[in-house]
């Protein structure tokens, strides 16, 4: 398969991690806020943004709703998963080239 | 206690609206419904609400509209006006979220806004004005001399000066607004 060159922004990439469980756009912002330990604090217009996008290429889904209730629940779906990982092979390069060069970490050399 | 304000600004001046809803409610007035040219205040705690207009995608239709709205309200976070396309939005001021984020994409999206208005009205001076030439031509080429055609020459005649005049304005505050949009879009280039 080609791989493009994707890069994801940290909003999307937090969302996709977080939706490996069902949630709604609260859960998803309290979670990448604990996942970050308070830096990520996602603010309601980006998320909806970046749901609305991840949503169309059918990164996730939405859930079907409980008793009418109004509040959405997304997941994330395969094609999801593959995209967050092919991203966490992205940021292990660039994780390692850091080390390297300006931790000046030579450990990063061994396979 | 509430307390209704009339208070006119342009659409262009979105930021010193935005501002002065901010001042209002440090003065302890919270915005809880605006219109055009219209607000209602309601007396609160100073800064108990921070403010922010807000643009709605055209391209969205009602019902998107209406979803992201109701998502904002899942986040605490109120639409307590609607102008056109512009939704005026508050949040406690206990809530950081609101604040700060995306400010450098809503910016942009609302400085290409106004270039399109800017535009539009580029582009009529422009037509009104090769028709105030058109007329002046037509006339003069057809040699009339009549009362009509004497009114209708010192018409076309000012028309074609006032616009040039306007297009003279215009075309300055369309390109530090332009300016404005290529400046934003350096930032993002760089920053996420």
């Amino acid at each position: 398969m080609n791989k493009m060159n994707v890069v994801l922004t940290e909003a999307v990439f937090y969302t996709l991690l977080a939706l490996h469980k069902p949630l709604h756009g609260y859960g998803i912002m309290q979670a990448t806020e604990q996942m970050s330990n308070g830096r990520l604090k996602l603010s309601a217009g980006t998320l909806y943004g970046a749901l609305s996008s991840i949503l169309e290429k059918g990164w996730i889904v939405e859930l079907p709703g409980n008793e009418g209730s109004r509040k959405k629940e997304y997941k994330i779906t395969e094609l999801g998963k593959e995209i967050a990982k092919t991203e966490l092979l992205r940021l292990e390069e660039l994780l390692k080239n850091g080390k390297i060069i300006i931790n000046n970490d030579s450990s990063q050399f061994i396979l | 206690m509430n307390k209704t304000v009339f208070k006119k600004f342009f659409i262009w001046e979105y930021d010193k609206e935005e501002k002065w809803l901010n001042d209002m409610s440090k003065k302890g007035w919270q915005l809880i419904n605006a219109q055009l040219f219209k607000y209602v205040f309601e007396k609160g705690e100073p800064n108990e609400y921070v403010y922010r207009l807000e643009l709605l995608n055209e391209k969205s239709g009602t019902i998107k509209s209406k979803e992201y709205i109701n998502f904002l309200k899942d986040s605490n976070i109120e639409n307590v006006g609607k102008c056109s396309n512009w939704i005026y939005l508050r949040a406690k001021k206990s809530e950081e979220n609101f604040n700060n984020e995306n400010k450098l994409y809503n910016s942009l999206t609302k400085t290409i806004y106004v270039d399109n208005l800017y535009q539009s009205a580029r582009n009529i001076i422009l037509y009104l004005l090769i028709f105030s030439l058109i007329g002046l031509f037509t006339i003069h080429e057809l040699n009339i001399n009549t009362n009509i055609s004497d009114f209708l020459t010192g018409f076309f005649t000012g028309t074609t000066i006032a616009l040039s005049v306007f297009s003279l304005i215009i075309i300055p505050i369309t390109n530090k607004n332009r300016k404005k949009i290529k400046d934003y879009i350096k930032d993002l280039s760089v920053l996420e």
